[in-house]
């Protein structure tokens, strides 16, 4: 049986030698650091920032930001699907749902991206992401697996089906990511910094 | 048995976040560890296994994720604790997230419908293993208890 296993072991390490690259390995090591420190997402500021969330038009890309958070500088990002709500997959627990945008108001910054293809087409990616609505949360599941969501995983596939790669396809799909996309346009910025206050592009 | 059945419950944890995007791969080694294990309690039980050792085997292989599974629970009324718990029992049982996604998605009372399947799962595991052993024990007295009958019968 010992045998069977290490086989298992290594015909599933022959496919996935892309984890030991070192995008996915500084990923890790960013994690492991900040779990260390109890924190993945971050440090949560205690106060939120004032916000205009009128300009938001549904498939609109939200990207959260605290500071040590353990994914890179974007700690989540969500989905606007329209009437102030957003498709969010955060947690385990709660899997896939709705929520108003102003629970975004707690992180320490929120910028607001919009994908470079007509209004239409955005408004569909926001209707499919209410089909995600209720599928559970697995921040270990793949690019190709449908059934379960983590943040970033879901506006890239829903984006994706929409025919619009965001970024290239790798094993996870990092916020970090979604702000590198030249297939995106920032629309906004709020942050609870003073200094920084509201930017509009 | 116990470090045979911790043995390859480590073992297909590796496999299985290792087979990450290869979900039919997941499902296949989940699906066959589930087999294996529930062979080897039937084969326990026809070699007299007490009933004592085959929960300690089985309760050896769920503690973790017992432990884990009640701690996530009550996080959930103490939102100070973080999601600490509920974290650590996810990626313990992870291997058996890529079957039980397959289960029609949804939300019970605010939770997700797999995480309360995940918090029950060692729970049910126990409960399989102690059956299947139970049942075969029984299934393999009752057989012995008809042939030593029979037996009996022929010597009169």
């Amino acid at each position: 049986m010992s045998f069977v296993g290490m086989l298992m072991v290594i015909v599933s390490l022959s496919w996935h030698s892309e984890i030991l690259r070192h995008e996915s390995l500084r990923l890790m090591e960013a994690t492991a650091s900040e779990l260390a420190h109890g924190h993945l997402t971050g440090v949560f500021p205690g106060s939120r920032f004032r916000a205009d969330f009128s300009i938001l038009e549904p498939g609109d890309i939200l990207l959260c930001h605290n500071p040590h958070g353990g994914y890179g500088y974007w700690t989540h990002a969500v989905l606007y699907v329209g009437g102030g709500q957003a498709v969010d997959a955060y947690d385990f627990e709660r899997g896939t749902e709705l929520r108003r945008v102003e629970a975004y108001q707690k992180y320490a910054e929120v910028a607001v991206l919009r994908a470079k293809i007509p209004r239409e087409r955005r408004e569909h990616v926001a209707h499919w992401a209410l089909a995600e609505v209720g599928k559970p949360y697995d921040p270990l599941s793949g690019l190709t697996d449908t059934r379960s969501q983590y943040c970033s995983k879901l506006i890239w596939q829903l984006y994706g089906k929409a025919g619009v790669e965001l970024s290239p396809a790798q094993t996870w799909i990092l916020p970090d990511q979604l702000a590198r996309s030249a297939a995106l346009a920032w629309v906004a910025k709020w942050s609870v910094s003073p200094s920084v206050g509201r930017d509009v592009w | 048995m116990t470090a045979r059945l911790c043995w390859t419950y480590l073992m297909l944890l590796i496999s299985s976040f290792l087979a990450m995007d290869r979900v039919v791969w997941q499902r296949l080694l989940v699906s066959m560890w589930l087999a294996y294990v529930l062979l080897l309690f039937v084969q326990s039980a026809r070699r007299g296994l007490s009933m004592r050792r085959a929960v300690a085997a089985s309760a050896a292989l769920n503690f973790p994720g017992m432990v884990m599974a009640g701690a996530s629970v009550c996080s959930l009324w103490v939102p100070s604790a973080g999601g600490w718990a509920p974290g650590a029992l996810e990626f313990w049982l992870h291997p058996f997230i890529p079957l039980l996604e397959l289960l029609p998605p949804g939300t019970m009372a605010g939770t997700s419908d797999l995480y309360d399947v995940v918090c029950l799962l060692p729970f049910l595991l126990l409960g399989v293993t102690v059956g299947v052993w139970f049942l075969t024990f029984q299934l393999s007295h009752n057989d012995a208890g008809r042939s030593s009958r029979a037996s009996g019968d022929d010597g009169y």
